[in-house]
């Protein structure tokens, strides 16, 4: 069946939103991953201008945030402070972000930068985590003892404006949960991935956040994150499909639950090998296209 | 079927003002404007018309609105493939069809067709492509603009045909695909003779987004503030749903 999307102003079948939702939701529900990384990739390939695809990208993190949060929350498992200090940089990062967004749209060079950048992040997470999954394969142990050592290095404990944040026990500046939420904020607003990948290893790696209430304050974060940057989206640049917006939260709720159950089977160091590829692979198709030969030499932009 | 009954057809089909009749020459839409629903998966226009001059050529040619097109070509650049060189092409329309009455196309009538933007070479004919290119260098990104277009559906390599139920009465028909760009599109219905436009008309058609998609759209576009409040406070209500109905492990 196809459906017109109102705002991407195109006809898609309706199967194939509800799948990739799925996919991702099936995906996220098994790994526990955001997935918004895949998610803005694969319906770009399916011919959604880019700028649907990140600016919708933010109300579905929107919901997966809450969805996710509230476990953490009714547990207290959340900051609020940090949450709140990383909020601001956050928004400060997606008002950076969109303008670069509107820059790049601008020179013409849209598909190259979106390319680079999610080549970077595809590649250097597929990377961590293959790593992280054969390390563990075979050395049964995780890796957190080695990387305690990163924890307060010298130049973040020499920042100004320090503040104490008792839910996590931290006396620290405030520049540098502000800062990872600048980069959050930016990931967002250009990308239309939440970060969790970056922001979960740095909140306990660089702040030296208990890892238990990690999980929770990114989300909490990402949540409101997401939803000023859907705000900036759609009065900047009208690119926020609703109806998309439903039919991929609708697939991903489906995908999410049957990922869950799937999850009891096939958790464990092996899956994240998978799923390590799994990114690789979307990774070298894109370098594929930027490095070796692309698929189409034109590019038409209409205004 | 006799000329009388075919003339009563052309009455029906036509209602009041969705015709104009001048000189032997008359055209008409089956209807101006195309709605876009949510299931909207393409439609086609119709076109009706009557010739009196059996020797005439007829020409339809329908233009979506126009817009401004940048064409890329990618380079390599330090090992990237980056978007390098570049044509800009004004005032190009965004879904263009033509349909001509005859494959014997003589000089003259070539002239015509370039002096009235029929057929795809045309459409370049009074554009504004950057002066310093060579001309063979401009063929290259003309033809890429056409490809692009001839891909998302909205060009067509042929033009459509012109059935004559008789010697006077014709028909055309014209795919809009569900990609079709909304706006207001213009079909120009010339009679050619001698390479000479004899009869020029102008149906106004209108490709617009009605009922959810319209209220979505335009919500958007006037209210995008509200609209993206709006979408926000789905996305919460969703996750607060999915959260509290969630499988556990």
């Amino acid at each position: 069946m196809q459906i017109y999307l109102p705002i991407a102003e195109m006809s898609i079948p309706v199967e194939s939103l509800f799948m990739l939702g799925g996919f991702v939701g099936f995906i996220s529900g098994v790994f526990g991953v955001g997935g918004g990384f895949l998610t803005t990739p694969l319906l770009i390939f399916m011919g959604i201008p880019a700028a649907v695809a990140v600016g919708t990208q933010g109300s579905q993190l929107v919901a997966s945030g809450v969805s996710g949060v509230m476990g953490y929350w009714r547990r207290g498992h959340v900051d609020f402070m940090v949450g709140t200090i990383m909020l601001i940089g956050g928004v400060i990062g997606s008002v950076i972000g969109i303008f670069f967004f509107q820059f790049i749209k601008y020179i013409g060079q849209m598909d190259l930068i979106i390319s680079l950048l999610y080549i970077a992040l595809l590649g250097s997470i597929g990377i961590m985590m293959l790593f992280e999954g054969v390390f563990t394969m075979f050395r049964k142990k995780t890796m957190k003892s080695e990387f305690n050592r990163l924890k307060s290095p010298s130049l973040i404990s020499k920042l100004p404006y320090k503040m104490r944040f008792p839910r996590s026990k931290l006396y620290i500046s405030v520049l540098v949960p502000a800062g990872i939420g600048v980069v959050s904020g930016f990931l967002v607003s250009t990308m239309g991935v939440g970060g969790g990948f970056l922001l979960v290893p740095a909140m306990i790696y660089i702040l030296g956040m208990p890892p238990l209430l990690v999980a929770g304050t990114s989300l909490f974060q990402i949540i409101f994150t997401s939803a000023f940057a859907t705000i900036m989206h759609a009065t900047v640049s009208n690119s926020v499909d609703i109806l998309l917006a439903v039919f991929l939260i609708l697939g991903g709720v489906i995908g999410a639950q049957i990922g869950v159950l799937a999850s009891k089977k096939v958790t464990g160091a092996s899956a994240r090998v998978i799923l390590a590829l799994l990114v690789l692979g979307v990774c070298s198709q894109l370098a594929i296209q930027l490095f070796l030969s692309p698929s189409d030499l034109f590019v038409m932009v209409v205004k | 079927m006799n000329i009388a009954k075919l003339l009563i057809l052309f009455i029906i089909i036509f209602p009041l003002g969705a015709n104009a009749k001048t000189n032997g020459f008359a055209v008409g839409i089956a209807s101006n404007h195309i709605d876009i629903t949510v299931g909207f998966d393409g439609s086609s226009i119709e076109l009706f018309g009557d010739r009196r001059d059996k020797k005439a050529v007829v020409a339809i040619v329908v233009e979506g609105p126009k817009k401004n097109v940048t064409i890329w070509k990618k380079a390599k650049i330090m090992g990237t493939w980056v978007n390098f060189h570049y044509a800009k092409f004004k005032k190009i329309p965004t879904y263009y069809n033509y349909a001509i009455s005859t494959d014997k196309i003589s000089k003259v009538l070539s002239k015509a067709m370039t002096q009235n933007a029929i057929g795809h070479e045309a459409l370049f004919n009074k554009v504004n492509s950057e002066k310093n290119k060579k001309r063979e260098d401009i063929e290259i990104f003309q033809d890429a603009l056409l490809q692009k277009n001839y891909d998302l559906g909205v060009f067509f390599e042929k033009p459509a045909e012109i059935d004559f139920i008789n010697d006077n009465f014709f028909h055309a028909s014209f795919k809009v695909p569900p990609s079709a760009p909304t706006g207001d599109y213009k079909i120009h219905s010339f009679l050619i003779k001698n390479g000479k436009v004899v009869n020029h008309i102008i149906n106004d058609l209108k490709v617009e987004q009605v009922g959810l998609n319209a209220f979505i759209y335009k919500s958007a576009q006037n209210y995008s503030f509200v609209y993206a409040m709006f979408c926000i406070f789905l996305a919460l209500f969703a996750g607060w749903l999915v959260s509290s109905v969630r499988v556990r492990p």
